[in-house]
């Protein structure tokens, strides 16, 4: 039996609009405008990770059916075990590395003062349960909550560090089963009450090799200082870049010229066609959509 | 487009994962991971004995799948009872070994799931040495025997190291 046109008109309508939002990169909202008294007095870090991680590695197809989707599980955890194995040493040359207290006094220097007090609480959450009681406490008052990542790509070629932002009500709501559900969800209803930035600092190698074991040799110099300089420098950078955006967005539009970027980080690094903000010294800055990332200059195609 | 096997690495990554929808927080027992004791091949340093034991984790909990919190708040007594039992008792021989527990975690992936184990000794003024052990291999069901086997595994191969780098000592003080 044929369809009758309204219905495959429909059918159309919602592949195009399916098609379209797959295709499309997020786009920045506008922050929400906050009067000194209803300034965030939480700064909620969520933090999942206790050494520095280094990125799962893509494991491609299995070549179909279920045959395929055990060859994939089969080659993750090979392939993981291998990373486990190789960061091991880097992870002992850090052992007394913190990042959390790092990560802490970045956050303080650099808080947004017109949306979040300077005195304002700084909480690390580690869990998920953790992070979603919290979420559910700070119903209707704003807050400032930052997902943090710090890690090797799966081929050691750079150490990024990566803060999802989200600043407004990100309060949840309870329904009557008692399950968390966000308050605003749309972009419709997100707009003037939250906007959500990533920010990332990212320091590629600048002979990277396509295998990760003369990757590792590299960053393993001296001691391992080149990893403990690098991170150090992307926490620092990427809250730097936090503050000042979220004080006042930075604005950023074609003239800057565009060319591709290697964004690393999970599920797999990716080459962008962003656009040029600014460079500084050997440092330059693209954005695309939502994201704002440093990089090496050497690290531009 | 995904492939027929990703669809289904999805659906068994989904099943997996809501096999961890529960939020009650497990709490793993000395009965979970008490294995390694009875390894009968496990190597043993008797000429050092446990000095000083002493838990630096940041933190205590072992981690999170999905929503599940885990902990098992006699892991730090578990391991120094573990590490005195292959040490030299009560020699008056035995030099006292430092020992410091900074990590015990968890991390996972879509379908696996590591759990590190790091441990740092020192023998009197010599330089201190870490000890990591890891375990990483495919997670099916989130029990918590499982669990409490990786938590064995990545323990068992944080001791071994150890105990071989304090046997070569041996050795050499011999």
């Amino acid at each position: 039996m044929t369809p009758r046109l309204p219905l495959r008109l429909f059918v159309l309508l919602g592949m195009t609009a399916l098609l379209s939002a797959c295709a499309s990169v997020s786009q920045r909202l506008p922050t929400p405008i906050v009067s000194d008294e209803s300034r965030a007095s939480v700064v909620l870090l969520a933090l999942n990770q206790q050494e520095l991680e280094v990125d799962k590695p893509d494991v491609g197809n299995g070549g179909g059916g279920l045959i395929g989707a055990l060859i994939e599980v089969a080659a993750e955890s090979y392939m993981d075990k291998n990373r486990q194995k190789a960061i091991a040493p880097i992870r002992d040359a850090l052992v007394d590395f913190r990042a959390e207290p790092l990560l802490v006094e970045a956050v303080r220097s650099n808080l947004p003062v017109n949306l979040v007090r300077p005195d304002a609480e700084i909480r690390i959450l580690r869990s998920a349960k953790a992070l979603e009681d919290a979420r559910v406490s700070l119903e209707g008052s704003n807050t400032l909550l930052l997902y943090y990542r710090y890690a090797f790509d799966a081929e050691f070629r750079a150490i990024y560090v990566r803060m999802d932002a989200h600043f407004g009500d990100v309060g949840l709501v309870r329904d009557s089963k008692g399950r968390a559900k966000a308050k605003y969800k749309s972009t419709k209803q997100k707009t003037g009450k939250i906007v959500e930035m990533v920010y990332q600092s990212q320091f590629p190698l600048s002979d990277p090799s396509n295998s990760y074991t003369p990757n590792i040799a590299r960053w393993m110099k001296d001691g391992g200082k080149p990893i403990s300089d690098a991170l150090s420098a992307a926490i620092i950078e990427a809250n730097a870049l936090a503050g000042r955006d979220l004080r006042s967005p930075l604005a950023f539009d074609s003239n800057g010229g565009k060319a591709s970027y290697i964004r690393y980080g999970y599920p797999t690094a990716m080459k962008l066609k962003a656009v040029r903000i600014e460079t500084s010294g050997e440092r330059v800055l693209f954005s695309s959509g939502t994201l704002l990332a440093w990089t090496a200059r050497h690290g531009v195609q | 487009m995904a492939s027929s096997s990703q669809r289904i690495a999805s659906l068994l990554a989904t099943v997996l994962a809501l096999a961890a929808c529960s939020s009650a927080p497990v709490r793993i027992g000395n009965d979970a991971v008490d294995e390694i004791a009875l390894a009968a091949n496990a190597p043993r340093a008797a000429c050092v004995r446990l000095g000083d034991f002493s838990d630096h984790r940041p933190v205590e909990e072992l981690g999170t799948l999905g929503y599940r919190e885990f902990a098992y708040q006699d892991y730090s007594g578990w391991l120094r009872r573990q590490l005195a039992a292959r040490m030299g008792k009560d020699s008056p021989d035995a030099a006292p070994l430092q020992v410091e527990l900074l990590r015990a975690y968890m991390e996972t992936n879509r379908s696996t799931l590591t759990f590190t184990v790091v441990l740092r000794s020192q023998l009197g003024d010599a330089p201190p040495t870490v000890h990591r052990g890891s375990d990483t291999r495919v997670n099916w069901f989130n029990s918590d025997s499982e669990l409490g086997n990786f938590i064995e595994r990545a323990s068992a191969a944080a001791i071994k190291h150890l105990m071989v780098t304090h046997q070569v000592g041996c050795s050499a003080r011999t």
